[in-house]
């Protein structure tokens, strides 16, 4: 795994000029751009870099290649998945830090306490998104996964709204307060382990479509 | 070493139903036409498509099972495909050596300056020749059991051949039971290096002869009607009509040689077994 870490840190290297566009970008915002954007930004952007090593080695039939290597297709897909959360998560304490000091400069004190609920909150998120993406891109290749997403996240948004439309508004927000007097651990078990479910089960069909490339 | 046993792999509209036996500290040579079957051959063996029926074996396990262990012992070269276009020689360097605990860092460097290989430039700005160079040094810079090699030669120029050719040979002489599979439509190259060739038209071996047998006992007969109506057709394994009467293919060129001082008689090498043996001799 360690030679496979290495190829996709040197082909992420090898986009040194965009990642310290995209760093830019990201500091601007983080100045510029009130409340909480820059956390979902730019983790969002680090996850998105990592999985893009999947469409380098899908390019000239490169996974023909990389399974003649020591290398199996689970260690392949496990690789992948820890790139992606190493990628995210290096990318959430960035966004954390620009969102202290850029808070710090606009407000000159806060409580820093009371805002790591929020702040973790995004990075449960992201690791849904992942698990959503990468076995989407293992699966449909870069060009094709990009509609399927499209199509998942409209699918989503549609039934996000029907949910609404059916079951009501005010129902909705009944249930988000019943939601708010339940103990804040029992939601930050509840959501760990569904977010470990979700990844694990992600990671189960990555290798099967891995496992069932014929390359 | 590598054994493929009633494999059949059956894509839309062809299938490969092939057995092959390659020993260890051999040089086998796979031939044929283009679309004969020999990438997939060459999967097979590799465990990247899994057969529809039979038994693909390397090392006696099989292929599809391949241990990492395994695989650090065999070295590849396809066609067209390799390490990213974006990733240039210091990269690979470095690659290889978290794959390959038996990775030479020496002579991968000495053979990248033997065959003018740029260290800094990436894959992409390479040209085709360099390309293959690379393909075919990646394979063997690990000490690999077995190599198995699609095309290594393809896109090159007789000198660039020669000096794979010359690794090739250089390689096998460091460890007698070093074994290669190389398949080439390049006929000199095999003839000059492979122990056996095995022929595979529309997905089935149709000959597996040795090298030296090819070259010393086949040949191709020209005779005209009269001459083809009375020739002893016992060793003929393939005729077929032409301009001045009939080519016909022997593996017993010896026979004939005696038999009918007369008939001219062609060397057989490893192009005209192709054409003769798929049709397409003129």
């Amino acid at each position: 795994m360690a030679g496979l870490f290495e190829k996709d840190i040197r082909l992420l290297l090898r986009r040194k000029q965009m990642l310290v566009l995209f760093l830019a970008l990201a500091v601007v915002l983080g100045f510029t751009q009130e409340g909480t954007f820059i956390l979902g930004y730019l983790p969002f952007l680090g996850m998105t870099l990592t999985i893009s090593t999947i469409s380098y080695d899908e390019i000239d039939n490169g996974y023909t290649f990389l399974m003649t290597l020591p290398i199996d297709t689970k260690t392949y897909v496990k690789e992948k998945y820890l790139l992606c959360l190493s990628g995210t998560f290096i990318s959430w304490i960035f966004a954390v830090v620009l969102y202290f000091v850029s808070k710090y400069f606009r407000e000159s004190s806060t409580v820093i306490a009371n805002e790591i609920p929020m702040i973790i909150s995004f990075l449960p998120v992201m690791v849904l998104a992942m698990a959503i993406m990468i076995p989407t891109q293992l699966k449909f290749g870069a060009e094709k996964s990009r509609i399927v997403l499209f199509i998942i996240f409209g699918i989503t948004a549609i039934l996000s709204f029907l949910f609404e439309k059916v079951i009501g508004t005010e129902r909705i927000n009944h249930m988000l307060i019943k939601l708010e007097n339940i103990n804040d651990a029992v939601i930050g078990v509840s959501v760990v382990l569904f977010v470990i479910l979700a990844a694990a089960i992600s990671y189960v069909i990555s290798c099967k479509v891995m496992q069932n490339k014929e390359l | 070493m590598i054994s493929l046993r009633n494999v059949v792999k059956t894509y839309n509209d062809f299938q490969l139903n092939i057995s092959m036996e390659i020993p260890k500290g051999r040089i086998t040579g796979l031939v044929g036409k283009n679309g004969a079957g020999k990438s997939t051959t060459i999967k097979l063996i590799l465990g990247l498509v899994k057969p529809d029926s039979g038994e693909a074996r390397v090392f006696g396990t099989e292929s599809c099972k391949l241990t990492v262990k395994e695989k650090e012992q065999i070295g590849v070269c396809l066609a067209e495909t390799g390490f990213s276009n974006q990733l240039n020689i210091s990269d690979i360097e470095c690659i290889l050596a978290k794959m390959y605990p038996e990775f030479e860092k020496t002579y991968f460097q000495r053979k990248c300056e033997e065959l003018k290989l740029p260290k800094d430039k990436i894959i992409k700005d390479f040209s085709t020749g360099m390309k293959a160079k690379l393909r075919v040094l990646v394979a063997m810079t690990h000490k690999a059991k077995l190599l198995i090699m699609d095309e290594p030669t393809a896109g090159l120029d007789i000198e660039a051949r020669n000096e794979i050719l010359d690794m090739l040979r250089n390689y096998l002489e460091e460890d007698e039971e070093r074994t290669i599979l190389i398949s080439s439509h390049i006929s000199s190259d095999l003839e000059n290096l492979c122990d056996d060739i095995y022929l595979i038209h529309d997905g089935k071996i149709i000959l597996h002869e040795d090298t030296d047998v090819i070259l010393d006992q086949y040949g191709i007969l020209k005779v005209n009607e009269a001459q083809y109506a009375t020739l002893d057709q016992t060793y003929i394994l393939k005729s077929q009509k032409e301009h001045y009467g009939y080519a016909c293919f022997t593996n017993e060129k010896k026979y004939y040689q005696e038999k009918y001082p007369d008939i001219v008689i062609e060397k057989g090498g490893i192009d005209e077994l192709i054409l003769m043996m798929t049709g397409g001799y003129r």
